[in-house]
């Protein structure tokens, strides 16, 4: 274990909360009887997906139930044996509240059951060194991270980017680092603890496979020190590993766990603006993602993931693996919810108030806060800015954020750009110094939604313009066209009048007449021919 | 809406600098007498009755606008300003042309370009330049000697006595400042022009102890990160610097940097004049700018400028620049390409 | 008085010769500001500005001084941005805004007849002659100048449902501030 010698600019110290969950064994809750599994055909980042069967048919669990085109893109498979009852628009696990389209499966009776005794197989699984090198060794890169794409893996640390797309950008360029993300800074989670802590040899696993694809010249895991077990079982894990992994400690300080401040925690390198870092030869993956990536390549794919619930409302808070699709409501109600509560999607920072709790568990689903709406405390009285400049000190992108607020306030969209919006990564800790307790994050939030949405007009009319113009060039050569032929016809026409009139060549009728003359002889001419040689 | 956030509220901040105030008044009271606080208590209501008073007209909710503490600040900024015996209704004026037109007019808290306390001052300045240059004779029990009293003071200031037995003209007098400038002018040398002052040690003894306090209170309130310490180095070491050097090529002509840095509003000005977060630069190295511009700017016109102390002009003048040294002054974001 | 007049006189030259070098040697080819204009307006060519399009109403609006307020796809966007580029004061709009929209074919209905493909100004309607015709999505500008001609009245302008794709995050200043 080491620790580390960079830092990043800001960051805060939020309370952690993770007392509730953080020593609690990861245990598995599936589907009750009258529950439905609803997965949304788009989960993350990607094009999306289109459903290959049709209402009515049976699946089986782990099967594959969609497709999807493009690098950019990760099908999605049903976590239980059932039939599909339904494809159509759901309530959405998203900010919006608005529905999307879902596949619904309803689970074949008593299937709950083998799903959590193949959970509990899956802990206490062992892993085949020598086999998964003879695996790996016998693929290709490209078919390795086409495994892993059809398994499903995306990001599991809450973005959702496509782990395959991510790899593809790695073995095109010389991967300097590998950086694996232990980091969990939010407060409140603790799925990304307990699964170091439990299965750290999958994680190993996982990175394993990442060192044969992209032969790295360092892998470095980091985990925030406020994880002193998670460290230890790490270390135990890397010792029996073939590859060289180094676990880095990190003082704990939020958002350390953000993709770009871990680069720079890790490494002291800055990842360029509007770049991947694949661009300074890194790639950064989550401890989940890595474990998933590692199943995948086995033939499991990505069907369940581990969900911290958490918070006053709950009596059972813990770490659950739970299938992907099962609804929130079924998975609240399992852990004892109470009623009258403000659910939250995600971790107290990032994440984003749930309205309707039909809505499933997504692959993107790392944590569930459920808190007593009498425990909440009232929303705090906002003020004016008073150009402090905390949020500017708290700003892990070292952007301004007083700027970003009056320019996005004073709808100065340009403004907003020019400072650089599009380098926020939305982390909250502007928010949270503020003295005058002005939603700041909202704003940027608003402003890239409306800088978008005006390129995406101008995209269009940009393209109306080029079609017009074309339709009119076309009606305006048709014409011309038009014009010439018709020009040439009557000059046609003009000159046969004129060829006629002025000599006397013979007519149709002589011409005629002289034909049939002809064939007459050679009519008469074959016959005498014929009778000479009879 | 998630929220979770830190402790700190902004009537929290203003609470801070308001405590970080006390050492100077009390330094203010035993030197000077209890005017200054005699002005703090008519100045703060009045501050946060007009402030209540104009939000009202522009159909807001008053009073959450006035907790947040920002009135009742403006009001001891000034009231640490004021000459001590100046009349009350001179310090009504002062405070009300603050909360309302400079600070109220623009919009109300943080959109106001102008630092509201020093406009305060500076229009009592300029227009009643008698009263408010007439300052009294640091006595009391740290200098020696006696100070003027309570019922004195009260007195004099409320303008209640027929035939005070003290007048205005026979207790006050110049600050040092401004003795020192009358002494220059009459062809004095600087180690000739401490001597005219009263005790004169460094700056005038009771001056340099109210900046000393005033110094202690930022002290605290950069440990205590309440602002940041760009501003008051910057202007503190641009002093420092500027009046060593014109002090050594000329030391009969201009006076140590020393007397520079504990005479007058210096201290009072760059802990808590000058870092008023509304109307600096916003930017850590436009701070560094600001500051020193304002430390530059305070010894140029104490030097060579009509009036004896500079504080609150320079704080004006670089308030106007304020959104220029933002512009220039941004910093490098994460992953900044030289190319972008 | 006569060195006076000579050096106005001899100024005013100067300047005069350097405008008029200036005005020749950095002449601006075309007109930079209809082409503001026209990147402005949303290209639907649907003609409810009174001009044939919409770059004859960038044309009208920069040299015949053409009301900004006219065009009601672009809606308070475009009239906003179009009194910020010509310093002009923003006007309410005429017309009132209609939420975006595209055309439908009613396919049982059609009859093949070509005359709504011809009426597109961005031939977004696919066909030919006695055979389906069809409304390409991705190309409607929601002009809707292919309703008329339709002789069994067959189109209809259906509004665009938001999807969830197209979901934004909701301006924050629905909140009232203190002060």
């Amino acid at each position: 274990m080491t620790l580390t010698n960079f830092k990043f600019h800001g960051g805060i110290h939020p309370k952690q909360l993770k007392d509730l969950s953080r020593d609690r064994a990861i245990e598995s809750i599936s589907w009750r009887d009258e529950d439905e599994i609803v997965i949304t055909l788009s989960q993350g980042i990607g094009s999306l997906n289109h459903p290959i069967l049709s209402i009515g048919d049976s699946v089986q669990a782990k099967q594959r139930i969609s497709e999807c085109y493009g690098e950019i893109s990760v099908p999605v498979h049903s976590p239980c044996d059932g039939t599909i009852t339904a494809i159509e628009e759901r309530p959405a696990t998203h900010p919006s509240g608005l529905q999307a389209v879902a596949i619904v499966i309803k689970p074949d009776a008593d299937s709950s059951k083998i799903d959590i005794n193949k959970a509990n197989d899956l802990v206490n699984h062992k892993i085949d060194v020598s086999k998964l090198s003879e695996l790996l060794s016998s693929l290709t890169a490209e078919e390795i991270i086409s495994k892993i794409r059809i398994g499903g893996v995306i990001g599991l640390g809450g973005a959702g980017f496509p782990t395959c797309a991510k790899l593809h950008g790695g073995i095109k360029t010389n991967i300097e680092t590998l950086i694996i993300n232990g980091m969990e800074c939010e407060p409140r989670i603790t799925c990304d603890d307990r699964l170091m802590r439990e299965r750290a040899i999958e994680i190993i696993a996982g990175v394993e496979i990442l060192d044969h694809l992209l032969h790295p010249n360092s892998i470095k895991i980091g985990v925030e020190d406020n994880k002193p077990e998670a460290i230890l079982a790490l270390e135990i894990a890397t010792t029996s590993s073939t590859s060289s992994i180094e676990i880095i400690t990190t003082p704990t300080l939020y958002p350390s766990g953000g993709e770009r401040q871990l680069i720079q925690l890790l490494t002291g390198k800055e990842v360029p603006s509007g770049t991947l870092p694949s661009a300074i030869g890194v790639v950064c993956q989550n401890v989940a993602t890595v474990a998933a990536l590692y199943h995948a390549l086995l033939e499991r794919p990505l069907t369940h993931r581990v969900v911290t619930v958490t918070g006053d409302g709950v009596e059972s808070a813990g770490n659950y693996s739970v299938p992907i699709g099962i609804p929130i409501d079924s998975l609240l109600t399992q852990c004892g919810v109470v009623d009258s509560v403000r659910i939250t999607v995600g971790g107290p920072m990032m994440g984003f108030e749930l309205h309707n709790s039909r809505s499933p568990i997504t692959k993107t689903v790392n944590c569930l806060i459920v808190e007593k709406n009498s425990s909440l405390p009232s929303a705090p009285e906002r003020y004016n800015c008073i150009r402090c400049a905390s949020c500017s000190d708290a700003c892990p992108a070292k952007l301004m954020p007083q700027q970003l607020y009056w320019a996005a306030q004073s709808r100065d969209f340009e403004q907003t750009e020019k400072l650089n919006l599009f380098d926020c990564i939305e982390c909250g800790c502007c928010d949270f110094v503020c003295p005058s307790k002005i939603p700041l994050v909202s704003y940027y939030r608003y402003a890239k939604g409306v800088i978008r949405g005006a390129k995406q007009e101008q995209n269009r009319a940009d393209e109306a313009r080029v079609r017009h113009e074309f339709h009119d060039a076309r009606i305006t050569r048709e014409k011309a066209e038009k014009a010439e032929k018709l020009a040439k016809k009557r000059a046609a026409l003009k000159a046969k009048k004129e060829s006629n009139k002025s000599t006397d060549k013979p007519n149709d009728a002589d011409k005629k007449g002289a034909a049939i003359r002809a064939a007459i002889k050679r009519a008469e001419a074959k016959k005498k021919a014929a009778a000479a040689n009879s | 809406m998630i929220k979770t956030t830190a402790d700190s509220t902004t009537a929290r901040e203003m609470l801070k600098v308001i405590a970080a105030l006390i050492p100077g008044y009390i330094a203010l009271s035993l030197i000077f007498g209890p005017g200054a606080l005699i002005h703090a208590a008519i100045m703060i209501p009045v501050a946060m009755l007009a402030e209540a008073t104009i939000i009202w007209m522009r159909s807001r909710s008053a009073v959450p606008a006035i907790k947040d503490l920002s009135a009742p600040l403006t009001a001891l900024l000034l009231a640490a300003a004021l000459p001590p015996l100046l009349p009350w209704w001179m310090a009504i004026v002062g405070i009300l042309f603050a909360i309302i037109i400079a600070k109220q007019l623009y919009g109300g808290l943080g959109q106001n370009p102008f630092n509201p306390a020093m406009v305060g001052y500076v229009i009592l300045l300029v227009s009643f330049p008698l009263e408010m240059t007439s300052w009294l004779t640091p006595a009391g029990a740290i200098v020696g000697g006696d100070t003027i009293g309570f019922i004195q003071s009260a007195e004099i200031i409320f303008g209640t006595i027929e035939n005070p037995s003290i007048t205005i003209d026979g207790v006050t007098g110049a600050t040092p400042l401004d003795a020192m400038k009358t002494a220059l002018y009459q062809g004095l040398t600087i180690s000739e022009g401490i001597k005219e002052i009263s005790n004169g040690v460094l700056a005038g003894s009771g001056w340099e102890i109210i900046n000393l306090t005033f110094l202690i209170g930022g002290i605290y309130l950069i440990a205590s990160r309440t602002i940041s310490w760009h501003i008051p180095v910057s202007m503190l070491v641009a002093l420092l610097i500027i009046s060593a050097l014109f002090n050594t090529v000329d030391p009969d002509r201009y006076s140590t940097p020393l007397y520079h840095l504990l005479s007058g509003g210096t201290m009072l000005g760059a802990f808590f004049i000058a870092t008023d977060p509304v109307t600096a630069s916003t930017t850590p190295r436009g701070r560094i700018w600001f500051g020193a511009c304002i430390g530059i700017l305070i010894y140029t016109i104490r030097s060579w400028g009509g009036y004896p102390d500079a504080v609150a002009f320079s704080v004006l003048l670089l308030n106007m620049f304020t959104p220029l040294i933002d512009h220039f002054t941004q910093p490098k974001i994460y992953g900044e390409r030289d190319n972008g | 008085m006569l060195i006076a007049a000579l050096v106005i006189g001899g100024m005013a030259t100067l300047f005069g010769a350097l405008l008029g070098y200036a005005s020749v040697h950095y002449k601006v080819e075309g007109d930079p500001i209809t082409d503001k204009i026209d990147q402005i307006l949303p290209q639907t060519q649907c003609g409810q500005c009174g001009y044939p399009g919409c770059r004859p109403y960038a044309e009208a609006i920069s040299n015949e001084g053409a009301a900004i307020n006219l065009c009601p796809p672009g809606g308070e966007t475009v009239m906003v941005s179009l009194a910020d580029l010509l310093d002009r004061e923003p006007v309410a709009l005429e017309q009132e805004e209609r939420p975006p929209s595209l055309a439908l074919i009613d396919e049982k209905t059609c009859i093949g007849c070509t005359l709504c493909i011809q009426a597109c100004p961005v031939d977004a309607i696919l066909g030919a002659a006695k055979l389906m015709h069809t409304v390409i999505a991705t190309e409607c500008t929601g002009c809707e100048l292919c309703l008329a001609p339709c002789p069994v009245d067959c189109i209809t302008m259906e509004p665009i449902p938001t999807d969830i794709t197209d979901w934004s995050w909701p301006d924050p200043d629905m909140f009232k501030v203190a002060a």
